[in-house]
């Protein structure tokens, strides 16, 4: 059938074309803007060689970071030959970015930055990064980062070779990469920087000598993570582990970041439980006790370097599983509370539901963290019905 | 004359696209979906294979309905 539409299709063409042969001819017009082009296109060209003569040192096989996906306001900030800088200049998706480039994303803005060594950077809303080193070759690298502030996702996709030097400098932590991603986030805790590091595969050397702190340097593993300020204080007590099933949700979405761990007061949340919350995952060993849980679950804090020894799932009460006995969709929940404990939001779209429908009104929500707090606030927004996100 | 070749064009590319519809082989797919409480709220997240669709939760009706869109865009059984 396929082979009768094209044969049908390329007859039709045959006599289109031939009833346009008939009508008229072009009229031979093509040759002045051909010279025109030609000069103009020499004109160029002399131009580009005087270009070449006064900037010898242009080198147009220096490695570039790319800008591969920009959403929102990212700006850039380049540093001229004299060390002045050049006025905000917005970053378009696609564009060249250069050592000593400053990138800075706005509210709601993202941007993700490819490396010459296939390295990718996300940038989270607010942040600002400067390259400052990007030497690569394809035997050697020598890469240098700072991170000015914000929240920073990396992921290092080319193994480190002797003499290779990958670094991402923050105010007050150097850390350095052999073959990984991390999630980073620098910040202002009073006066004081602050940077939080969790890493989510490979390995990472941290140069935390800047907090004042005891150690020097802390080596990661993956699920570690620390901020900068109790390094200072505690040292190498400071080093907390993400659960495994936190960790492999983070692993899964490349957006997300690394929430501040210290709160504007300067005090500390529980990283593991904040990220559990955010992703929808049970609490460890909270919900056993509530719920009445049959076999006994370690009680894990989020952060303890116990979580590797015991890594039994944490259990709760039975989750009914329910298969529509006509379709085939699987309904995986608990028993749900009166209508007079639910929260408001959702008490009052059980209610309305059948009204709101006849105006094709539904709703969603969506959980998100408040700057400043280390809780997630549930939101909740007004959807047509036919209408979800895919 | 030119009119009259375009008529005959779209009357024959429609034929071709019609008649060529049901020549195509719909192969549905296997993928489970599933609705998934909230471990605090009531309120449902909509999965295909275990991966979420998105970020959002849905009334337990609403994220059934979900799913009824989804398989019937062939995105998981019925």
């Amino acid at each position: 059938m396929l082979v009768k539409i094209l044969c049908l299709f390329i007859l039709s063409f045959q006599i289109v074309a031939q009833e346009n042969a008939e009508t008229t001819t072009t009229p031979e017009t093509s040759s002045p803007p051909v010279q025109l082009e030609n000069k103009v296109d020499e004109g160029h060209k002399e131009i580009e060689k005087e270009d070449k003569k006064e900037n010898p040192s242009k080198d147009e096989n220096k490695p570039r970071a790319i800008a591969k996906i920009i959403r929102g306001d990212v700006y850039f900030i380049a540093k001229a030959m004299d060390g002045e800088e050049t006025k905000e200049q917005k970053l378009e998706q696609g564009s060249e970015i250069e050592p000593g480039h400053t990138i800075t994303t706005k509210d709601k803005s993202f941007a993700q930055i490819s490396l010459p060594d296939e390295t990718i950077l996300n940038i989270g809303p607010n942040s600002q990064m400067m390259i400052e080193q990007l030497d690569v070759t394809t035997t050697s690298r020598k890469i240098s980062l700072l991170h000015i502030n914000g929240q920073i996702r990396s992921l290092i996709n080319r193994k480190s070779v002797e003499g290779d030097s990958w670094k991402l400098n923050t105010k007050a932590v150097s850390v350095g990469v052999r073959g990984t991603e991390f999630l980073s986030n620098a910040y202002l805790v009073g006066a004081k920087d602050t940077t939080d590091v969790a890493l989510l595969k490979g390995e990472v050397l941290a140069d935390v000598s800047k907090t004042g702190a005891s150690v020097k340097d802390i080596t990661l593993k993956p699920g570690q993570f620390f901020n900068s300020s109790e390094i200072a204080s505690k040292g190498l007590d400071g080093i907390k582990t993400l659960s495994k099933d936190v960790l492999e949700s983070l692993q899964q979405n490349a957006e997300d970041f690394l929430p501040k761990l210290q709160d504007l007061n300067g005090d500390l949340i529980d990283l593991d439980k904040s990220l559990r919350s955010s992703l929808g995952l049970p609490p460890l060993a909270a919900a056993a006790g509530l719920l009445g849980a049959v076999a006994t679950a370690p009680l894990l804090t989020g952060g303890s370097d116990d979580d590797k020894k015991e890594e039994e799932k944490p259990v709760l009460a039975p989750v009914k599983k329910e298969e529509n006995t006509k379709s085939r969709v699987v309904i995986k929940g608990g028993k749900h509370k009166e209508l007079k404990d639910q929260p408001w939001d959702i008490r009052d779209a059980m209610i309305n539901a059948s009204d709101k429908r006849v105006d094709n009104t539904c709703f969603f929500w969506f959980y998100k963290s408040i700057p400043g707090s280390g809780d997630l606030e549930r939101f909740r927004r007004e959807r047509s019905c036919e209408d979800y996100e895919y | 004359m030119k009119t009259m070749n375009i008529k005959i064009l779209i009357s024959l590319f429609m034929l071709g696209f019609l008649s060529s519809c049901g020549s195509n082989e719909f192969i549905p797919t296997t993928d489970i979906c599933s609705v998934e409480k909230h471990y605090r709220d009531d309120i449902y997240q909509v999965k295909i294979e275990g991966k979420k669709i998105n970020n959002h939760w849905y009334l337990k009706d609403d994220a059934l309905e979900v799913t009824k869109f989804l398989a019937n865009k062939n995105k998981c059984m019925h």
